[in-house]
């Protein structure tokens, strides 16, 4: 894997006025990026603004502050129409229902080469229908789909018609909003397998988000923790697991059930409890190891390196 | 247990071939929206007939007309108010062409004697039946009965006025249907600009929302505030009465309400998974609500406006019949039945058929979209 970093996020926020005084901090000035050709997960309860993140990434909301570096460009300071058009096709998202995100009006012919139109990648018909059967193939759907309307298909098979949409315009980053969470669980291998296999074939570079942590594990090289609004752990997976710092981690980790009755007869929740913190100053990003970032005070930061050389 | 006696032997199963390919196969035939709502709408019989009905209505609406050789404004004055009558259908009473007077007189002849100079009916054309004797000594009054072959007494024995004619001896087969004629236009008219008006506004209005939908749904509001009635006869004393004025002040306020339906359902639609799918791929606002809102809502649409359709029709029947229609020469059903009413005691045939066919039309309409509405809703896909 490159170091070379495709996507940078700064200072990155989103907040959404409910009312004449009262906003809602979504997004609280996170700061990640992602390299090319990796898989970033993202993880969090619901609510914590994983999907509002993502959202904002790809410019489906105006954010607040902050700024969003795709290959060095900003992305919200894009304003021609020819530019916008460029970074469309360059970034594409997976989204979290399958029921929801193919328009039930249009055939899976209409539905894949709207992308194909939009940016007038293809001259005929012709054209168009051998790209969507090609495409059809590479999602391992019939080409002879083509012509149906989305009712007639089961979940996974939707949402590999999205894949298919997303990949009609040739991106180099996807945003997977929770591609998986309305999967059954015999499906999500498909689903997840299927965007590993594309990852390989196409150099694909992906933003997973999702609230499954063994999935995240599963497909992610590095995993970010979101805990209301705010990144309070980022790691590569496999560190995560291992040793896991802030405590929202610990007990989002303690939460994972397994398949064997003997680990979770003894498994015990770690709860979480955020008056636990020291409060004696503003909590920072801080790098505790190489490439592990925990948010915390001074004073924590000093408490978890202990923790860690003592384990 | 029973059950376990029952030892099921291992040839009476049989593997199912399994293999990827097939299991993606899809079954069904392939159908589009429209054949699909086509099949459910033909489960519906109340909803295809009311189709037939209206395929009746509107093939007679322009085929009628030319069935007789009477034109719409051929006035005959030895023909007014004939009652009508049919080539072969004359044993029914309602269609033999004659008509019923009621004479009152001191005695039975007395009246006959007066009924007969009055009418100017010679004997053979008129059936007479006493329908009860006075009594002089209570000062109670005899009636009878003239059944008078209206149509021998005037000489016109060649004619056939199918559905009799009106006071200035019009015939009312021919008017009828024109008038349906008229008062399908208006309607078709109005509820296709009520729709394209309610359509674009709602789509808009709920598309860029915060607001401009404010605004615009201010000013619905402010529209739909004013009565109706005042609007249109406001809109009829500036413009000239006539087929253009009406179909105006119909719409002029009458696509408020497809306006809001649209509205509702593009605000619940917007911001739905496929269409920020369609934003991320770079589409403008003029392809999300042409190719995925709009699309969406058609359903609702066609099933408003089969709705809008029949009120259209009934409220220019309403106007014309308090006058503020259509001006004669042209007929509508409305204003037919408007000069019906004059006289509908003595000539209650006029006032028949062009209510009749009214009914008729309301009800088919009603019918269809009622099916359409079961047909058309996704919900009830299977």
């Amino acid at each position: 894997m490159s170091q070379e970093k495709l996507l940078e996020v700064k200072n990155l926020k989103q907040y959404f006025k409910t009312g004449r005084h009262s906003i809602v901090k979504a997004v609280d000035g996170i700061t990640f990026d992602i390299k090319k050709g990796e898989t970033f997960g993202l993880v969090g309860e619901s609510g914590c603004g994983k999907s509002t993140t993502g959202r904002t990434i790809i410019r489906l909301y105006d954010a607040t502050d902050g700024e969003v570096l795709f290959n060095g460009e900003d992305v919200h300071n894009k304003k021609s129409k020819t530019d916008l058009k460029k970074f469309n096709r360059k970034m594409q998202m997976i989204f979290q229902d399958p029921y929801a995100s193919l328009n039930p009006r249009m055939t899976v012919k209409e539905i894949i080469s709207e992308g194909l139109d939009i940016h007038g990648l293809v001259k005929d018909d012709k054209e168009r229908t051998a790209r969507v059967r090609e495409l059809l193939e590479t999602v391992g759907l019939n080409k002879e789909h083509a012509n149906r309307y989305p009712h007639e298909f089961s979940g996974g098979q939707r949402q590999r018609i999205g894949i298919a949409r997303a990949l009609a315009v040739e991106p180099e980053f996807i945003i997977a909003d929770e591609p998986i969470s309305a999967l059954d669980v015999s499906i999500q291998a498909q689903v997840v397998n299927l965007m590993k296999e594309l990852q390989k074939e196409h150099g694909l570079t992906y933003l997973f988000i999702a609230h499954d942590l063994s999935m995240v594990k599963y497909i992610s090289d590095r995993i970010g923790v979101m805990y209301f609004g705010k990144m309070v752990e980022l790691a590569g997976s496999d560190e995560l697991y291992k040793n896991p710092i802030h405590p929202y981690t610990k007990s989002l980790l303690s939460a994972i059930p397994l398949p064997d009755p003997d680990y979770e007869r003894s498994r015990k929740r770690i709860a979480y409890d955020p008056a636990t913190h020291d409060t004696s100053e503003e909590p920072e990003f801080r790098e505790i190891r190489p490439d592990h970032w925990v948010l915390c005070t001074t004073k924590e930061f000093e408490q978890y390196k202990a923790d860690l050389e003592n384990k | 247990m029973a059950k376990d006696n029952e030892k099921l032997s291992k040839d009476l199963f049989q593997p199912i071939e399994l293999s990827a390919e097939k299991s993606e196969e899809l079954t069904r035939p392939e159908l589009s929206f429209w054949k699909d709502a086509w099949i459910r709408l033909r489960k519906n019989k109340a909803a295809i007939l009311g189709l037939i009905f209206l395929v009746i209505i509107f093939f007679m609406a322009f085929v009628g007309p030319h069935m007789n050789k009477y034109e719409g404004t051929d006035a005959l004055y030895e023909a007014k108010n004939l009652p009508p009558r049919v080539q072969g259908l004359e044993w029914m009473e309602l269609f033999d062409g004659k008509h019923a007077w009621y004479v009152q007189g001191p005695t039975s002849e007395q009246a006959i004697e007066k009924g007969l100079s009055v009418f100017k009916v010679e004997d053979e054309h008129v059936r007479v039946t006493v329908v009860s004797e006075g009594n002089e000594s209570t000062g109670e009054l005899a009636e009878v009965e003239l059944y008078i072959d209206e149509y021998a007494t005037r000489g016109l024995e060649d004619r056939y006025y199918w559905f009799g004619a009106d006071a200035m001896g019009r015939d009312l087969w021919t008017r009828v249907w024109e008038g349906t004629q008229i008062s399908l236009y208006i309607g078709i008219l109005a509820a296709a600009i009520d729709m394209i008006i309610g359509v674009i506004y709602g789509g808009v209005s709920a598309y860029y929302g915060g607001r401009v939908d404010n605004y615009m749904q201010r000013f619905i509001e402010v529209l739909v505030g004013i009565p109706n009635l005042v609007v249109v006869i406001l809109m009829i004393i500036v413009l000239d009465p006539g087929l253009m004025a009406i179909t105006l002040a119909l719409t002029i306020t009458g696509w408020t309400g497809m306006a809001r339906i649209v509205r509702g359902q593009v605000l619940k639609l917007k911001n739905q998974e496929f269409v920020l799918a369609a934003k991320t791929l770079g589409s403008n606002d003029k392809r999300i609500l042409g190719k995925h809102l709009v699309p969406n809502v058609t359903g609702i649409i066609v099933i408003n406006t089969m709705f809008t359709i029949p009120g259209a029709i009934f409220f220019e029947s309403f106007l014309s019949f308090i006058g503020l229609g259509l001006q004669p020469p042209f007929a509508s059903l409305g204003t037919l039945i408007d000069q019906a009413f004059d006289s509908y005691q003595i000539y209650p045939f006029m006032l028949l058929f062009p209510s009749l066919i009214i009914s008729t039309l309301m009800i088919g309409f009603n019918m269809l979209a009622d099916g359409l509405r079961d047909a058309l809703d996704p919900k009830m896909r299977d």
